[in-house]
C-alpha cells in the first residue's frame, strides 16, 4: 500500500485526491439542493424525504462519505496550502495577477467559509434530533428522532439574520465552487480545448443551479412564500 | 525618457537583500529593458560601485537566461516577450518600476536579479529525455509520426526554461516547466516506452526540489514568453495518475 | 614547430571516413571509466560530445559558462540542419552536399574533412528524431524538407524557426541522461581560463567559479574545447553577449595554432543598430529577401524623408541594378558589400548613429500589391511580429530596415583530420575548429558540424588518441597546474587593482567598431595596418585605466567580461594580421585591393592553404604556417552572380 502513501504525499496526489473528494462533495451539495427543492412542494413531501434520510443505513452511509471526502478535501488543502507557502519562503514586494481570478485566489478563504457554514448549517438543523443536543434554531420540531424537516427550514430561513447568513455562505460557496468545478476537471487530466470549454460551462451551470436554487429555497422562506 | 527604478540588490545568497532607489534620466524609448540596464551599470561602475548583476546571454529571447519581475509580473508588461526583447517603449516618462529576482524556495537568489535555476536541470535529469544512445537510432522516416503530435510536441518543446512560470505562480509550482517537458516527449512515439516512468519521476523531482503546486490559476501562461499551455499540466496530472495507480510497478519506481 | 601532418585520409574519399574509422584504435569498454575527458562548452558540439562520450563509458567533465548547459549559443539558430537524405527525390546526394560546401566554402576548406561531414549529416537526422526532436513534417507523417540559402535542393531540416534550439535540446536532454547516470559531471558557471599543458600533452583545465570566483583546476586525460566562434571581437554581433574567444585564445597561447582567424560571416539581414547604447543585433531571417525589395534613396539629402515621400524614380533598388539575374537574392557575401558601399556612400536610412545612417530598406510594398497582404503575413508575419517588437515599426506601413552584422566565424583552432589540435590531447570541435567552411559556411550548415564533429567523429578520433596512453598519473598538485592557477589568480587581481577610469564595455565598443571598420565587410591593406597599430595602444589603455567594481570573490560580471575582453584585445590582432597577410578576396574575407568590379578575386596560385598561426610569446609577432589545401573532386572556379 506504500504507492498510495506516496502519491498522497505528492502534489499531484493530494490535488488528486482533494479534486475527487471536491467532485463527491459537489454531488452532495447538489443533491442536497434538489432535495431542498421539495420545499416549493409542501410539507408533506419534504417531511417524507427528510424521514427517508433518517433511516439509520442511509444516514449513515450518507454521513460517512460525506465526512471522509470533506476529512481528505480539508488534510489535503492544508498540506498545499503549506507547500505553496513553503513553496515562497520571501514575497514580492509587488505581485500583479496576470490571468488568476478573484476566485482562483480566495479559495483558501472560501473553503473555510463553507466549513463554517457547514457546521452551523449542522447545529441548525441535524444536531438538534440526538438527544441531549441543542439545535441552533428558533424552535425545533421532532417526532419520534425524525425532524419536521419542512418546518424546521422554513422557520429558520424566515428569520431575517439568518436568512441573511444563508445568502452570504451560498455566495461564498459559489465561488468556491466555480474555481473547484473548472480546476478539478484540469486536476483530473482533462486537457482538450473542446472539453474544458465545455467543463468550463458545465462548471458555470452547475454553479448558478446550486447557488440559486439554494438562494431561491431561502428567499421562499423569507418571504413566506412556502 | 525618465524611469525610476527600485532595483533588489543582495550580495549573495545568505545577505540581506533590500530595494535600492535609482533614477535613469536619459532614457531612449527605442533601447531594450536590458540597454536601459546597461546604461545605468556604466553609470553605476564609474561612480565605483557595483553593478546591478542580472542574467543575459542571446538577448533574443531564445536562450532564456534572463528574467525578472518588473512592477509584479515576469518578465514585465508585454505578453510574449522576455525582458530582453521587452523595449522602453512599452513604458510612459517618469514611470517608477519595481525590479525583483523570481523569488522561490527552489530558486534562491545568488545575486540582485540573479537566481540559481539548477533545479530544473534536475527534473530533467529525472527523465526528460528519450534513452537513445548515439549510434542506435533508426532510420529517421522509418516511423510517420502525426503531424498535429509532432506540432503540439514542438509547442511544448518551445519552452526556454527561464522560470517566469515558477516565479508567476501564487504557489511558486514549476508544473508548467515539467509539464511542457513531459508532453514534448510524451506527445511523440519515440517517447512512449519511457512515458510512465517519466511522468512519476519528474512529478516526484519537482517535489523534491520545494516547489509548490498548481491550483488551475494560469498565471504562468500568461506569462510564458512562448505561450505554453497550462493544458499540458492536465496531461501531466493524467500521465502521474496512470503511471502511480493504474498500472504495474516498474523499476526504478517510486512505488514498494 | 612546424605545422604537425593533418592526417588526412588517401585514397577514394567516398571510403576514407569508413577505412579510418577501421583503422584506428579502440579502448576497451572496461577500461573506458578509467580515462578522463574534459569537455568544454555546452552547445551542440560540446553537449553532443560530452553525451555521446558518456554513453561510451568515459569519466567526462563538461564545463559551461551559463547556468545551465541548455543556454549555449546553439539555442538561438534558426534556419535548419542540412543533410543529404534526399528525401524530396530532387537529386541530393553525399556528393552534391560535399560538392556544395566546398564551392559554398569558396575553395578554402580540405575536401576529406567535407566529405566526412555530408556522410555524416544523416546520420544526426536519425539521432535527432530518435531523441525526440519535433522536426517538421508533412500531413503523411513523413520529415518536411525546404531549400535554404540559394541551395538548388531541399535539404534542409527544421523545427519552425527554432532548429537549434530543438536540436540543442535535444543534445541537452542526452547529456542530462548522462549526468543522471553519473557519467558525466556537469559544471555550469564554470569558466575555462587556461589550458595546462604537461610534456607536451593536454592534461586540464584552470577555471574560475563564477559564483565564489574560486580557481582552480580538473585533470584529464583529454580536453576537448566545444567553445564557440569569435564574433564578439566586433563588440555588436548577432552572437550572445557571453560568447568569447578565450578558451580558445588561452589554448593558442599555450601552443595551439589559429587558422584562418579572418574569415568571419557577415550576415545580411539583420535589424540595424538604434542607437550608442545598442548592446547586440538581432537576425532576421533570409527568407524576407525572397519577397521584399532592397532599396536606399538615390539622393543623400532624401535619406532622412519618410519613405512614403521618396518617389519610386528617386529609389536606388541597388541589387537588382548591380546583379540582375539574382538581384535580391544575392548571396549573403555579396548583399552585405553592397550595402555598406549605399551607406558608405551617405545614403544609408534610419537613425543617425555616430553622424551616420546605417540601414537600407527591404520593402514589402511590391509584395503586398502582387500576393495581398494575407499572403505576405502567412510567410512572414512571425518575422515581422519581432521586427516590430524590436523596433515599434510596423512592416506592412513602413519598409523594414536592415544592415548586414557579424554572425558567425569560420576560422578557429587549427585541428587534424582527427579534430587533434597542433596540441596533443587538446581536440577542438564545432564552431570555435576551423576544419569544414573554409572562407564562408552555407546556410544551415553550422548545427550540421556542430553535431557531426559531437556524435559521430569525436568520438572515435579520441579513442584512438586515448588507446595509445595510460590514463591517470598525475592530479591537480603537479606544477603545472599550481603555476596555471596563480597566473589566472594573479591575472584576475591585476584586472581589480587597476581601477581606472574606463569601463569594460567602453573598450570593447571601441575595439568592436574599429576591427568592424576595417576588418568587417570589407578590407584594406591600409586599414589594417592603422588597426594593427591602433590595437596595442588600446590594449595598453585598457590595462592602465580599466575600471572594474567589487571583489574577485563573489559573483562579478563585469570582471568576467575584462577577462574576455582583454583576450579579445590579444586576438584582433592575430585576425588583422592573418586578414592582411591574405592578399586576395575568398568568401566572407573581401580585400577591396583585390577585385574585379565588385567582385571578389580569388588567388588560387598565391592562396590555395590554410594560415595557422602560431603564438611566439606576447609582444612577438606570430609564426604563420601554412597548410596547402588540394583540390581532387571538386575543382576550383570562379563565382559570379551578375
Amino acid at each position: 500500500m506504500n504507492f498510495l502513501l506516496s502519491f498522497w504525499r505528492s502534489t499531484v496526489g493530494t490535488k488528486v485526491v482533494v479534486a475527487v473528494t471536491g467532485l463527491m462533495l459537489l454531488g452532495f451539495t447538489l443533491f442536497h439542493m434538489i432535495g431542498n427543492l421539495q420545499v416549493f412542494t409542501g410539507a408533506e413531501d419534504m417531511n417524507a424525504y427528510g424521514a427517508f434520510l433518517h433511516k439509520p443505513e442511509v444516514l449513515w452511509a450518507g454521513r460517512c462519505v460525506v465526512a471522509t471526502s470533506m476529512i481528505l478535501h480539508i488534510t489535503g488543502t492544508v498540506r498545499l496550502v503549506r507547500a505553496s507557502a513553503d513553496a515562497r519562503p520571501q514575497g514580492y514586494a509587488k505581485w500583479k495577477a496576470q490571468a488568476s481570478t478573484f476566485y482562483s485566489r480566495t479559495m483558501k478563504f472560501s473553503g473555510p467559509i463553507v466549513l463554517i457554514y457547514f457546521v452551523v448549517h449542522l447545529l441548525n438543523l441535524t444536531t438538534g434530533a440526538e438527544p441531549g443536543h441543542i439545535a441552533l434554531h428558533p424552535n425545533y420540531l421532532q417526532t419520534d428522532g425524525v425532524p419536521k424537516a419542512f418546518e424546521n427550514l422554513t422557520l429558520l430561513l424566515a428569520t431575517p439574520p439568518w436568512a441573511t447568513f444563508y445568502i452570504v455562505a451560498n455566495l461564498a460557496l459559489g465561488l468556491h465552487l466555480f474555481h473547484g468545478a473548472y480546476s478539478l476537471a484540469k486536476t483530473l487530466g482533462l486537457s482538450g480545448a473542446r472539453q474544458l470549454r465545455l467543463a468550463r460551462v458545465l462548471a458555470s451551470v452547475l454553479t448558478a443551479t446550486i447557488v440559486g436554487g439554494n438562494i431561491a429555497i431561502t428567499l421562499a422562506c423569507l418571504l413566506r412564500l412556502v | 525618457m525618465r524611469m525610476k527604478l527600485n532595483v533588489w540588490r543582495q550580495n549573495g545568497r545568505d545577505a540581506k537583500g533590500a530595494f535600492q532607489k535609482y533614477d535613469c534620466p536619459d532614457v531612449s524609448e527605442h533601447m531594450s529593458f536590458l540597454e536601459m540596464l546597461d546604461v545605468l551599470n556604466e553609470r553605476i561602475e564609474s561612480e565605483g560601485q557595483d553593478p546591478i548583476a542580472f542574467e543575459h546571454d542571446c538577448r533574443e529571447g531564445i536562450c532564456g537566461s534572463c528574467g525578472f519581475m518588473i512592477n509584479g509580473a515576469a518578465h514585465g508588461p508585454q505578453p510574449r516577450t522576455t525582458v530582453c526583447q521587452l523595449h522602453m517603449r512599452s513604458f510612459k516618462d517618469g514611470d517608477e518600476l519595481w525590479l525583483e529576482p523570481w523569488r522561490a524556495k527552489a530558486f534562491p537568489v545568488v545575486r540582485d536579479l540573479v537566481v540559481d535555476r539548477t533545479a530544473f536541470d534536475r527534473i530533467v535529469q529525472a527523465g526528460g529525455y528519450i534513452s537513445t544512445n548515439t549510434g542506435s537510432a533508426p532510420e529517421a522516416n522509418a516511423a510517420p509520426i502525426r503531424k498535429d503530435s509532432a506540432d503540439k510536441s514542438f509547442d511544448a518543446a518551445a519552452c526556454i526554461g527561464c522560470g517566469a512560470c515558477v516565479a508567476m505562480c501564487p504557489n511558486a509550482s514549476a508544473s508548467l516547466f515539467t509539464a511542457a517537458k513531459l508532453a514534448h516527449l510524451n506527445l511523440l512515439p519515440q517517447g512512449q516506452p519511457e512515458r510512465l516512468i517519466r511522468s512519476e519521476k519528474m512529478v516526484v523531482q519537482m517535489d523534491v526540489e520545494g516547489f509548490g503546486h498548481c491550483t488551475n490559476h494560469s498565471d504562468c501562461e500568461a506569462v510564458c514568453p512562448k505561450g505554453i499551455s497550462v493544458t499540458n499540466i492536465a496531461m501531466m496530472n493524467l500521465g502521474y495518475v496512470q503511471a502511480t495507480l493504474l498500472s504495474s510497478p516498474r523499476e526504478g519506481s517510486t512505488d514498494d | 614547430m612546424s605545422l604537425p601532418p593533418n592526417k588526412l585520409p588517401t585514397g577514394p574519399i567516398q571510403q576514407a571516413w569508413t577505412e579510418r574509422k577501421f583503422s584506428m584504435k579502440l579502448v576497451n569498454p572496461a577500461n573506458r571509466r578509467k580515462y578522463t575527458v574534459i569537455v568544454v562548452g555546452s552547445g551542440l558540439a560540446g553537449a553532443s560530445a560530452a553525451a555521446t562520450l558518456g554513453e561510451l563509458g568515459y569519466n567526462v567533465h563538461c564545463f559551461c559558462f551559463q547556468d545551465t548547459p541548455r543556454r549555449a549559443h546553439s539555442i538561438a539558430a534558426q534556419g535548419g540542419i542540412n543533410a543529404a537524405k534526399n528525401y524530396q527525390n530532387d537529386g541530393d546526394s553525399v556528393y552534391r552536399l560535399f560538392y556544395d560546401t566546398v564551392k559554398g566554402g569558396d575553395f578554402r576548406s580540405r575536401e576529406a574533412n567535407v566529405y566526412r561531414l555530408s556522410e555524416v549529416s544523416v546520420n544526426i537526422i536519425d539521432q535527432a528524431v530518435a531523441q525526440g526532436v519535433p522536426f517538421a513534417r508533412e500531413y503523411g507523417g513523413l520529415l518536411a524538407n525546404r531549400s535554404f540559402g540559394g541551395a538548388q535542393v531541399s535539404r534542409t531540416f527544421y523545427a519552425r524557426g527554432q532548429t537549434g534550439q530543438q536540436l540543442l535540446l535535444g543534445a541537452y536532454s542526452a547529456l542530462e541522461r548522462q549526468i543522471a547516470r553519473g557519467t558525466v559531471t556537469m559544471h555550469p558557471r564554470t569558466e575555462m581560463l587556461d589550458l595546462v599543458v604537461v610534456d607536451g600533452r593536454a592534461r586540464g583545465i584552470t577555471v574560475r567559479d563564477l559564483e565564489s570566483g574560486k580557481v582552480s583546476s580538473y585533470v584529464a586525460d583529454a580536453v576537448a574545447l566545444g567553445t564557440g566562434g569569435y564574433a564578439n571581437v566586433f563588440y555588436l554581433s548577432t552572437n550572445a553577449k557571453g560568447c568569447n574567444v578565450t578558451a580558445t585564445w588561452r589554448a593558442h597561447k599555450r601552443g595551439a595554432y589559429f587558422a584562418n582567424p579572418c574569415f568571419t560571416q557577415i550576415h545580411p539581414t539583420c535589424i540595424p543598430v538604434a542607437g550608442s547604447y545598442q548592446s547586440k543585433l538581432t537576425l532576421m531571417s533570409e527568407s524576407l529577401r525572397n519577397d521584399g525589395r532592397v532599396w536606399v534613396p538615390k539622393d543623400p539629402e532624401d535619406c532622412g524623408k519618410h519613405p512614403s515621400e521618396i518617389a519610386e524614380g528617386d529609389r536606388d533598388y541597388y541589387l537588382e541594378r548591380k546583379y540582375p539575374s539574382f538581384g535580391n537574392l544575392s548571396p549573403r557575401d555579396i548583399a552585405s558589400r553592397a550595402a555598406k558601399e549605399a551607406c558608405d556612400d551617405g545614403r544609408g536610412v534610419g537613425p543617425s548613429v555616430e553622424g551616420v545612417r546605417r540601414g537600407v530598406y527591404l520593402d514589402f510594398a511590391d509584395a503586398v500589391k502582387r500576393l495581398g497582404k494575407p499572403a505576405v503575413s502567412e510567410k512572414y508575419g512571425n518575422l515581422f511580429e519581432m521586427y516590430q517588437r524590436i523596433t515599434g515599426e510596423d512592416p506592412y506601413e513602413v519598409p523594414m530596415r536592415m544592415y548586414p552584422a557579424p554572425h558567425y566565424t569560420m576560422g578557429g583552432l587549427w585541428v587534424d583530420y582527427q579534430l587533434q589540435s597542433t596540441i596533443p590531447g587538446l581536440f577542438v570541435i564545432g564552431e570555435a575548429n576551423f576544419s569544414d567552411h573554409g572562407a564562408n559556411r552555407l546556410g544551415a550548415s553550422a548545427l550540421m558540424q556542430g553535431l557531426a564533429d559531437g556524435y559521430f567523429v569525436l568520438p572515435f578520433t579520441l579513442a584512438d588518441y586515448l588507446a595509445g596512453m595510460k590514463p591517470g598519473g598525475l592530479d591537480s598538485t603537479h606544477a603545472a597546474f599550481k603555476d596555471a592557477e596563480r597566473e589566472v589568480a594573479q591575472r584576475t587581481n591585476t584586472l581589480l587593482n587597476i581601477k581606472g577610469k574606463r569601463t569594460v564595455d567602453s573598450f570593447h565598443r571601441e575595439l568592436g567598431l574599429m576591427m568592424w571598420d576595417t576588418c568587417g565587410m570589407a578590407r584594406t591593406d591600409e586599414g589594417l595596418s592603422a588597426t594593427l597599430k591602433r590595437i596595442p595602444e588600446l590594449r595598453e589603455e585598457f590595462w592602465k585605466n580599466v575600471t572594474i567594481s567589487g571583489s574577485g570573490a563573489e559573483l562579478n560580471q563585469s570582471l568576467e567580461k575584462a577577462g574576455r575582453v582583454a583576450d579579445f584585445l590579444e586576438f584582433a590582432e592575430v585576425m588583422c594580421l592573418d586578414a592582411r597577410t591574405r592578399a586576395e578576396s575568398c568568401g566572407g574575407h573581401f580585400r577591396t585591393e583585390f577585385q574585379d568590379q565588385g567582385e571578389a578575386q580569388r588567388n588560387d596560385a598565391e592562396y590555395t592553404h590554410a594560415s595557422a598561426w602560431e603564438y611566439t610569446g606576447a609582444g612577438n609577432a606570430p609564426n604563420l604556417h601554412k597548410e596547402p589545401l588540394t583540390f581532387t573532386y571538386v575543382k576550383p572556379v570562379t563565382r559570379s552572380y551578375k
